[in-house]
């Protein structure tokens, strides 16, 4: 039976307090939310989430990549392309962005059981992220949070069955963001959660567990996206399960509602505690609703591998204050001007991806030099086109030497820059999230993707390092 | 191989003043130095043969030079090789001479590095991602960091041995009157200064500056001809490193802890060998080193062969490298009190050697003037080097 053979998260390390946001706009605040730096968005958080994911399962078996967000950077570019050069997948993955709608990350969850079910793909990620953003000052700045979280579904040895899936589509106007609009708006809230939220939680819920076959006693947890922690727990005691025993703690005040990826990574939470026999019944919702019934196996301890919610939960370092926040999100210009680098042709970026968004090096067959980033004549013994592409993204490197740039540009941070030694190689690596004064020579080092500032502010991605999580 | 020592003669030397130039065009800094050099060398437009002119950003093709000199028909390359762009156009005029193709060249430098619009070396660049955008300031500081942890000289102890070097070549640059800075500074000062990239702060970063320089060359036994204190080139060396000299692997390779900057090695050692120096310590009398940041000037100590290997440090406190020590170093400022127009630095340390020779160095003057050393060092610690070394002395 088709399920999820394994899971991961993203959380961007940088929290900021909700009294740090109350203090610029007069008022209070409990709790924290998790907020991209200057060089992250959904793209870059999808990948490290997929990798996350991805763990030590065999990398040539993965035949599908999905993404979904409602904040992908391009309109138009599929990004599970890119993802897939990333993760380093197959050319012959079967990719696809879904979008348009917080229910997008279960959309292409249910599309990727589809597809495995149907026999058309055998093991498919599913990554899912956002970086939504509030307006200023408003309630939804304060609950928009940004994480992403990837599901592997495959059939074979899963680590929950998908016992089945049942969906209603609703039109209703609650939340929209226009295109050219970068803030989310809502509705008057009374409306849109007596008629919106809650009525199409519980109909879907209710029918759901109705054609499963099940009842709230049955259910081991209730995992669901909420826009809110006060309707989240609402919802789930309408429906009948106990606050104490059968609802999944909720990532509210410590990550935010981080949209198409909320649903999923609160699953992934879910599923990192979870037992074999548990059963766990899992919605989302935007225009409408996925209601997910699953059932863990005795394979949920081989899943448990990667970083996940837990570890990146409790990685975290505070912003001081909204006006770094505000920069963080490109919500105030760079205070330093600075000249950005000119982007690369597109003809480079395309030629040498294996290198830039891959993090390929070259061994030589020869001798076993290996190069970064890939060359085609060996330095050690000149044998030419002898070598083969090693992956760097998924290993550990140390800090030679490093020093923060404080005339380079960062878009929106002072480049902070190390030369790394990998086992093999060394590397000339941006160090993300860091300041001076937390690294020093020696310190372990692991990879992540991001984004680089470029003079016209089209999006280039790529590796940096990052203290390890 | 064949040495190129005593085969070339330097005849006329120019230098425009180094500094904020912001009302001159690069053609007007060309014309300012090259007609220096002619008058200097009692020749005229009608007497050059050919012409090499080095930049890096000053614009393409030869015809930079011979626009601003209104030269016609004459072949004219424009040469570049980062901050050696200025040594690279003497080689290059040096070794045409050497060969008898030509009796009398033109070599130039010139740069506006105050049209960037930016500091301290971080010039804007089309760049590869995976190559990363490392700017000089961030790479040389990195490599300080790496000099320090191998000598175990702790981060401020190490600030306080660069800052004495900034100090000094302020000072210096104080008796010079065509630098771009003539103001002395206290170590405090630069102790105190605001951080550029960690260790270095802003007096260990040399300015942004506008200039050109010039020389004329002509075959040694025609200088004669033109003035009796012409100077002799006596070696030329030239090392151009890898990109990638970072990566690669970590063990059995000296080349990448920083500490040593292995093509300026190679490069001095090939001018030192055509020009007879066994023991550059003894045998040099003034050198122009690069201090591109004042952790440049330290490590090249070492390079070049004037310091032992990690005894820099000693050499600067006892003072060995200032104006009345065992071996001036930067007599003119250096880069970081006289300015680094890129594609000009290079002849511009000729030039001060030059008058140094003729005795023309006014309050800086010193005695017993011999054996010079020019340096150049393009690039950075991380990413491969241009080095450059031209060893000149007094005629017979």
């Amino acid at each position: 039976m088709a399920g999820i053979k394994s899971f991961g998260a993203y959380i961007p390390l940088h929290r900021i307090a909700q009294k740090e946001i109350g203090k610029a706009w007069n008022s209070g605040g409990k709790g924290e939310k998790a907020t991209v730096g200057p060089d992250e968005d959904s793209l870059t958080m999808a990948v490290d989430a997929a990798v996350d994911c991805i763990g030590n399962n065999d990398r040539g078996d993965i035949d599908g990549l999905f993404f979904a967000s409602t904040t992908s950077p391009f309109m138009e570019k599929q990004m599970s392309a890119t993802i897939g050069v990333a993760a380093d997948l197959n050319r012959n993955i079967s990719s696809m962005d879904f979008s348009g709608s917080l229910r997008a990350g279960s959309n292409a969850l249910k599309a990727a059981f589809d597809s495995v079910k149907s026999g058309s793909n055998k093991n498919v990620v599913v990554t899912a992220a956002d970086c939504r953003m509030g307006v200023p000052g408003s309630p939804a700045e304060r609950a928009l949070g940004d994480g992403a979280a990837a599901i592997m579904i495959s059939d074979t040895d899963v680590a929950a069955n998908i016992e089945g899936i049942y969906s209603i589509s609703d039109e209703i106007m609650d939340n929209w963001r226009e295109v050219d609009d970068q803030f989310v708006h809502s509705w008057e809230e009374r409306f849109i959660i007596t008629e919106g939220y809650m009525r199409v939680m519980i109909e879907a819920c209710s029918g759901a567990m109705k054609s499963f076959g099940v009842e709230a006693k049955d259910i081991a947890k209730f995992v669901s996206y909420a826009p809110n922690e006060r309707v989240y727990w609402q919802a789930a005691g309408k429906l009948g399960f106990d606050y104490e025993t059968q609802v999944q703690m909720p990532l509210f005040s410590t990550v935010g509602n981080t949209g198409a990826s909320f649903g999923m990574l609160q699953l992934v939470a879910c599923l990192e505690e979870a037992k074999a026999g548990d059963k766990i019944l899992f919605a989302s919702y935007g225009s409408g609703c996925d209601v997910f019934l699953l059932e863990v196996t005795d394979k949920i301890a081989e899943a448990k591998g990667g970083k996940g919610v837990s570890t990146y939960l409790e990685s975290k370092k505070m912003i001081s204050n909204y006006n770094q926040y505000l920069t963080f999100k490109k919500l105030l210009p760079d205070s330093v001007e600075r000249m950005p680098p000119i982007r690369p042709p597109a003809t480079i970026s395309w030629r040498d991806q294996n290198s830039i968004l891959g993090f390929k090096g070259s061994k030589c067959n020869k001798c076993g030099h290996v190069q970064y980033p890939v060359h085609r004549i060996c330095s050690e013994c000149f044998s030419k086109d002898e070598s083969t592409e090693v992956r760097l993204s998924d290993l550990n490197a140390k800090v030679f030497s490093c020093t923060v740039d404080n005339l380079g540009y960062g878009g929106g941070a002072s480049p902070f820059w190390a030369i790394a030694d990998f086992e093999e190689v060394r590397a000339r690596l941006q160090i993300a999230d860091a300041d001076l004064t937390e690294v020093k020579i020696g310190d372990s080092l692991e990879m992540t993707f991001r984004k680089f500032p470029s003079d016209n502010d089209i999006p280039v991605y790529g590796w940096k390092s990052r203290l390890v999580r | 191989m064949e040495s190129i020592k005593d085969k070339v003669a330097i005849i006329g030397m120019g230098c425009t003043k180094f500094g904020e130039n912001f009302s001159q065009p690069i053609s007007s800094l060309i014309i300012d130095a090259v007609s220096e050099a002619m008058e200097d060398a009692k020749v005229e437009s009608k007497d050059i043969n050919a012409a090499w002119f080095g930049t890096l950003m000053g614009g393409i093709t030869g015809g930079v030079l011979t626009e601003a000199m209104q030269w016609d028909n004459l072949p004219v390359t424009r040469v570049e090789n980062n901050c050696a762009s200025a040594l690279e156009a003497l080689r290059n005029g040096l070794f045409a001479v050497a060969c008898g193709a030509y009796d009398i060249v033109v070599v130039v430098g010139a740069e506006k590095c105050k049209d960037t619009g930016t500091g301290s070396l971080t010039f804007p660049y089309g760049y590869h991602p995976s190559y990363g955008y490392m700017q000089a300031p961030a790479a040389y500081a990195a490599a300080a960091l790496r000099y320090f942890e191998k000598y175990g000289i702790d981060v401020e102890e190490g600030k306080r041995l660069m800052a004495k070097i900034a100090v000094k070549n302020h000072y210096n640059g104080t008796l010079a009157p065509k630098a771009h800075f003539k103001k002395a500074i206290t170590e405090e000062t630069v102790m105190k200064a605001p951080i550029i990239s960690w260790p270095l702060g802003l007096f260990d970063c040399c300015p942004t500056t506008d200039g050109a320089s010039a020389a004329i060359l002509c075959r040694a036994d025609l200088a004669s001809k033109f003035r009796d204190d012409y100077i002799l080139v006596k070696g030329m060396g030239l090392a151009v490193g890898r990109r990638d000299v970072y990566s690669g692997r970590i063990k059995d390779r000296d080349d990448s802890d920083y500490t040593i900057w292995n093509e300026t090695v190679a490069a001095s050692k090939q001018a030192y060998d055509q020009a007879g120096i066994t023991d550059p310590r003894d045998q040099v009398t003034i050198a122009s080193v690069h201090d591109c940041f004042t952790i440049t000037e330290l490590i090249n100590y070492e390079s070049l062969g004037f310091s032992p290997i990690g005894k820099a440090k000693e050499d600067v406190e006892s003072g060995f490298f200032e104006l009345d020590g065992g071996l001036p170093v930067n007599t003119d400022g250096g880069l970081k009190a006289f300015g680094h127009p890129v594609g000009a630095s290079g002849l511009r340390m000729v030039y001060e050697i030059y008058q140094q020779i003729q005795g023309k160095a006014g309050k800086r003057q010193l005695k017993n003037v011999d054996l010079g050393v020019a340096h150049c060092q393009g690039g950075n610690p991380t990413g491969g080097f241009q080095a450059s070394v031209a060893v000149v002395g007094p005629r017979d």
